[in-house]
């Protein structure tokens, strides 16, 4: 489910044709098939014609690959995955966030979600409850951080335990700052700011 | 039945099987007995049964040759003497000589050793039983009782009343000497003794003997009833002789005429006289030739006894003797009676003075106070342990009893080395060798030698040695007995001092015990309820931030939306939210303090800081002055929580009164360089309750709801989680002194308060 308003067609986009992806990746046509066709970029041909298609994550690997900016293939907005299991508390994040443009939202319940949210969304961000229904926390930060494809990926843990100890725990396993709740909005966008250098 | 009963019945069931077992009657004299006392006896037949025994015989005749009549008609012939006198007066004779015989040839177990000292003298117990005989016999003979009982059977019952005496004095002569000595030393009968030492009398060992031989029911009876008031006696038809060998007893008894058993008594022998129907005037009639009579009957009977005069002197010199050994004894009793008077005195005053409950020094006080006149001493000292194990003392002190010098024994005293000490012994060699220290604490005794050693002996041994000098030893002026009456009183009262305050000193730990058991107990609930709320806080932690979170964000979104009107209430939402979860925190902290991240800290610089965070914008409403005096140098503490517990005693500090003027100061100094950080307000200072309970979580003096009071339990677990403490007292000017202890400043044995 995408909830974000991107105007981008490229971001909201998961499969393009070969004009396209020539013009994502400022180059001709021409090279573009020629590279389908050797087999570097995959892709498939449309079902009872010839036209080739390539999907998004392809033309990610091919680009970072070839070492071709993706900018303006991903959106200008940062990708921020929510994970709580407090519905109400999703729904806070959703109305914070989703006022502010320069935020794309998805959002996950529970541990699992979360991971496979990861691998497809590939949030910039993941504000990050401690106590999950399914698997805690530290161990979806463990996850994340030990995916090399996810380097990138920013980490704020944002729970209600008080325990100074778990606390350290939780920053022990990777994440990059903590938010208590209760929180100030402003305080806590001020924070993802500053983690997304936006 | 107590034990000593059943023993005496014991001890005359013996008696009574030895008499069994005693020699019984020769032959002749049991037949004599049979033949005279048949009907249809003929005169040849005793005279052929006595003549069968020349040596019985020729006894017989002499003894005959005595009799009153018999030297009237000159005896010289068996067959004269039996037709003359008669078959009884020959039975007599015969069973006389016969017993006396009998006797003389048992021997008494013991004698050989014994020797000279024995105080049973068999001679004269025949001599009085032969002047008693012959009594009878004279009283019988001058007067009506003539005519009412023989001569010969009065006569036999005489010479053998006392029988019983010389049974038990054959059976067991050491014990009949006792009898003899306990019936002189207490003036008492010789029958009293006897009942006292054998539990029966001699009358009823005569009357076993008597029934043994086959005696004639008459002198049983005489041998057993002889002595007791005629008007006691049962009706018996003999009654008359029974009375009548009391009579004469009492009347040999009165003319000396015997040393043996007890002293006369001043019997009634006119009483007796009457009793028997006679004038008293016949008993003075027969003295004159009863001396006389004596002597020449014991001659007949072969016992070689003195002239009556002899008799006399020896009966007056015996008097003299016996009035010598009392005398001797009295002289002796008084001496003990003053000696034990002076003791008793000695130890009533004693026990007026000393009081156990008081201390030990002063009790061993009074025991050379009440020492001092009985032991004529001068120099006094007590060697004295307080309690098992500990060392022993050497106190001196004055006669009144002051102390004069105390000593702590080093190296401790083998306890032993006290036991094995003699009783009241000089300070020789020997003493010496087992106390080998003590000269060197007794230099003020001016000489050495003459200082003699008491030990004061209770029940568990020596509790004291009393150190005294004196010319001449204790014993020389107060016997041995109530010296050491005296001393075990002294140990006892010490003893019970000793344990008096052993007890109390029990009691004094018993009570540290239960006030550190107390609280233990009150840490112990303290740590269970902080536990129990850092679980809950934890718990709470959870459960509510997370609506707390959707509160605080609502009413966030809400105050960017609303008209400026409305926007206040949400703003207020939002820090309510924020107060509450900041009390869970809190309260979590509380609880379950973080373990310090311990750093090197400048704790001038951190102290400035906490006061410029506390100190109140407008001056009015309070000022902090930090005083630091010294140069610090670098803590190793947790610089947030020091902080933060110092900001909290501040803002306490500040809150108790408008416009307090509070000093901070801090100071490194004492034993262990402790670190003293100290708030001084000049408030009201804290009442009692307040100081007691300060430090409980949400406990606040304040009006309610005013703050959370936790500000002051959360300070107290940092620094506790630091190893240090947090006091609070009311300070002399009045104010509150609140005060940090860090116990260590470079933070060395930090330890982790979970």
């Amino acid at each position: 489910m995408v909830r974000g308003n991107g105007s981008d067609n490229w971001a909201k986009k998961q499969v393009f044709t070969t004009g396209e992806a020539a013009e994502i990746c400022k180059v001709s046509q021409q090279t573009i098939i020629r590279c389908f066709d050797a087999g570097r970029l995959h892709g498939f041909r449309v079902p009872g014609s010839r036209f080739r298609r390539i999907p998004r994550v392809e033309l990610l690997r091919f680009m970072r690959a070839n070492d071709i900016p993706t900018e303006s293939l991903e959106s200008a907005k940062k990708r921020v995955l929510v994970v709580d299991d407090d519905e109400q508390i999703v729904a806070l994040f959703l109305d914070v966030l989703g006022r502010d443009d320069r935020f794309e939202v998805q959002t996950a319940s529970t541990g699992y979600d979360a991971g496979v949210l990861t691998e497809q969304f590939r949030p910039h961000l993941v504000l990050l409850d401690y106590m999950l229904p399914d698997i805690n926390g530290n161990l979806v930060c463990d996850r994340i951080r030990a995916n090399p494809d996810l380097a990138g990926t920013k980490i704020i843990i944002v729970s209600g335990v008080v325990k100074p100890d778990e606390i350290d725990a939780l920053m022990e396993s990777g994440a990059d700052d903590f938010v208590k709740k209760p929180f100030d909005i402003g305080e806590l966008i001020k924070r993802m700011k500053d983690l997304l250098e936006v | 039945m107590t034990n000593l009963q059943v023993k005496q019945i014991q001890r005359v069931e013996l008696i009574l099987q030895q008499l069994d077992a005693l020699p019984t009657l020769s032959p002749i004299a049991v037949r004599l007995l049979d033949l005279t006392a048949a009907q249809d006896t003929e005169a040849k037949d005793v005279i052929q049964l006595i003549g069968s025994d020349p040596a019985l015989a020729s006894k017989v005749l002499k003894l005959c040759r005595c009799h009153p009549r018999g030297r009237a008609v000159s005896v010289t012939s068996l067959d004269r003497a039996v037709v003359l006198l008669g078959f009884d007066a020959v039975r007599n004779a015969v069973l006389s000589i016969q017993i006396i015989e009998l006797f003389d040839g048992v021997p008494s177990p013991g004698d050989e050793i014994r020797g000279e000292r024995a105080l049973f003298d068999r001679l004269a117990f025949w001599q009085h039983s032969l002047a008693v005989a012959v009594a009878c016999e004279l009283i019988v003979a001058s007067t009506s009782l003539r005519s009412r009982l023989k001569r010969s059977e009065a006569y036999l019952s005489g010479l053998l009343h006392d029988l019983g005496q010389l049974v038990l004095h054959v059976i067991m002569p050491a014990s009949f000497d006792r009898v003899c000595e306990l019936a002189e030393a207490y003036n008492l009968s010789i029958d009293q003794a006897c009942r006292r030492i054998f539990g029966l009398d001699s009358h009823t060992a005569g009357k076993r003997l008597a029934e043994h031989w086959h005696l004639p029911h008459a002198l049983a009876d005489v041998l057993w009833l002889h002595g007791q008031p005629f008007n006691l006696l049962p009706e018996l038809p003999h009654r008359e002789m029974i009375g009548l060998v009391t009579l004469a007893d009492a009347l040999v008894r009165r003319q000396h005429l015997s040393t043996i058993g007890h002293v006369p008594r001043g019997e009634d022998l006119a009483g007796m006289c009457r009793d028997l129907g006679l004038e008293e005037s016949v008993i003075d009639a027969i003295i004159p030739c009863l001396h006389e009579e004596v002597h020449a009957r014991a001659i007949s009977l072969g016992l070689d006894l003195e002239t009556s005069t002899g008799l006399l002197l020896r009966s007056v010199s015996r008097a003299n003797e016996v009035l010598g050994r009392l005398n001797a004894t009295m002289r002796r009793r008084t001496t003990d009676f003053d000696s034990q008077t002076r003791t008793l005195k000695a130890i009533t005053e004693f026990h007026a003075s000393a009081i156990p409950s008081g201390s030990l020094v002063t009790v061993l006080g009074k025991v050379v106070q009440s020492a001092a006149p009985v032991l004529d001493g001068r120099f006094f000292a007590m060697l004295y342990q307080a309690r098992e194990g500990e060392s022993w003392q050497l106190l001196q002190f004055a006669t009144d009893g002051r102390v004069l010098r105390c000593d702590m024994i080093e190296p401790p005293l083998p306890s032993t080395a006290i036991e094995d000490l003699g009783d009241d012994m000089q300070l020789s060699m020997e003493a010496l060798t087992l106390l080998p220290w003590l000269t060197e604490y007794l230099g003020d005794a001016d000489n050495l030698g003459k200082v003699r050693l008491l030990p004061l002996r209770c029940g568990w041994g020596v509790i004291a040695v009393l150190l005294y000098e004196c010319e001449t030893p204790a014993g020389g002026t107060m016997a041995r007995i109530q010296l050491d009456a005296l001393s075990r009183t002294w140990a006892a009262t010490i003893a019970a001092a000793a344990q008096h305050h052993g007890a109390r000193r029990l009691g004094e730990q018993l009570a540290d015990a239960n006030r550190s058991l107390a609280d233990t107990q009150d840490e112990l609930a303290r740590s269970r309820a902080l536990a129990a709320v850092g679980e809950v806080a934890a718990g709470a932690a959870h459960e509510m931030n997370n609506p707390l979170a959707v509160i605080s964000g609502r009413a966030q979104i809400l105050a960017q939306q609303v008209d400026r009107k409305l926007k206040p209430m949400a703003q207020q939402i939002v820090k309510q939210a924020h107060y509450l979860s900041n009390m869970i925190t809190v309260l979590q902290t509380v609880a379950q303090p973080a373990v310090p991240k311990c750093r090197s800290t400048d704790l001038a610089e951190l102290l400035a800081r906490v006061v410029r965070e506390v100190s109140p914008k407008n001056s009015s409403d309070g000022q902090v002055k930090l005083i630091v005096k010294e140069t610090l140098p670098l803590v190793n503490i947790d610089p947030d929580q020091i902080a933060r517990a110092v900001h909290e005693v501040l803002r306490n500090a500040l809150e108790a009164k408008p416009s307090a003027q509070i000093e901070l100061s801090v100071q490194i100094g004492g034993p262990d360089d402790r670190l003293k950080i100290q708030v001084v307000d000049d408030g009201p200072g804290m009442s009692d309750h307040t100081l007691a309970h300060a430090f409980d979580p949400f406990f606040s003096d304040k009006p309610a709801g005013r703050q959370p009071g936790l500000g002051l339990a959360m300070a107290r677990r940092y620094v506790e989680a630091h190893g240090g403490r947090l006091t609070l007292e009311n300070g002399p000017a009045g104010g509150a002194v609140a005060t940090i202890w860090l116990s260590t400043p470079t933070g060395r044995q930090m330890r982790d308060v979970a």
